[in-house]
């Protein structure tokens, strides 16, 4: 190997290292805030309905979404593709433990609440998932090398809180909600409402 | 006064932060797994040159092919990261001057209003950390 072409591989190297320490450091400590930033604003929004009186603070329905974002708000920093995949391994053994708690119960806090309140909560629960899967594509190494073409990104920022909105209107939504939604709302729920 | 947990509740915590620790530990071996090869790569790369040349040699020939949009980069690069570090210590200094004002004022409207356990500057605790 010849000294011009070893440095090469020297500085190609420290250049990787760079780029690795950018992505799962700098980066993923940028999202995270960046997570947490879009959930604080929502939960201000949500306050503001309890604030001009659409909503009673002290509602089951204010209260498990308020501690679901509480939840996702804390627990941004170790919310990651990984975890997901470890949860729905173990879905059947969590989901066990929690119908008998307080934590899974908001979908139907939201069927007690005025149908206009109704539609703006669900509204802040749609831009909650998508904040959600947002974070979980874009700090996973490998869902940005395997799945993440950059027109998905470009579709994503344009028309991603409709596209959900729509899904949910697709019968297969019901299974989606059950299988990965829900656990990861009761598990924020769960770290949220932790004293 | 803090709430007394169900016996499921606690299970689920449990539960819950048992698979929190394994994605952290999966997690940090993906991270430092790649550091330690990145970092292997340049130390053969390293020893490639051992032998074979001198460090003035090294010099000269590292002096002799640094072109200025090279040189360019890489202090760009170096300069963003300070840039963007600056911006956030920033950043995090304005969340610890307002969050207290926001917190009392919601705290008036809402006594038992709930948080989300974040520092003062918008940081996860130091205990919830893996």
């Amino acid at each position: 190997m010849t000294t011009q072409t070893a440095l090469t591989a020297v500085f190609t190297s420290l250049s990787l290292i760079g780029l690795w320490v950018l992505f799962f450091w700098l980066y993923r400590d940028y999202r995270v805030d960046l997570f947490r930033q879009r959930l604080f604003a929502l939960r201000d929004e949500l306050f503001d309905l309890g604030r001009t009186s659409q909503i009673a603070f002290h509602h089951q329905a204010y209260g498990l979404l308020r501690t679901t974002i509480n939840g996702y708000i804390r627990f941004a920093h170790r919310l990651s593709f990984l975890s997901v995949v470890l949860l729905l391994r173990d879905y059947k053994a969590v989901m066990a433990s929690l119908p008998a708690t307080p934590f899974g119960r908001l979908p139907k806090a939201l069927e007690t609440v005025d149908p206009q309140v109704r539609a703006q909560l669900e509204s802040i629960v749609t831009r909650m998932h998508f904040a959600v899967f947002d974070q979980l594509v874009l700090t996973s190494a490998t869902m940005w090398l395997v799945l993440v073409p950059v027109a998905l990104l470009f579709f994503m920022k344009a028309a991603g809180v409709r596209v959900l909105a729509l899904m949910r209107k697709v019968p297969i939504w019901n299974a989606i909600r059950t299988y990965t939604i829900e656990p990861m709302d009761a598990l924020a729920r769960v770290v949220g409402a932790e004293a | 006064m803090v709430r007394k947990r169900s016996k499921e509740e606690l299970d689920a915590q449990v539960r819950i932060r048992q698979i929190d620790a394994r994605a952290s530990v999966a997690n940090a071996l993906i991270r430092f797994a790649g550091l330690g090869f990145l970092g292997f790569c340049a130390w053969r790369s390293v020893a490639a040159l051992a032998g074979q040349a001198t460090l003035a040699s090294i010099g000269i020939t590292f002096l002799g092919n640094v072109y200025i949009s090279e040189a360019a980069a890489w202090l760009l690069a170096v300069v963003s990261v300070g840039y963007g570090y600056r911006q956030r210590q920033l950043r995090r200094r304005e969340i610890a001057r307002f969050s207290p004002l926001i917190r009392e004022r919601e705290q008036a409207i809402d006594p038992k209003r709930t948080s989300s356990q974040l520092t003062e500057r918008g940081d996860t605790k130091p205990e919830d950390r893996p």
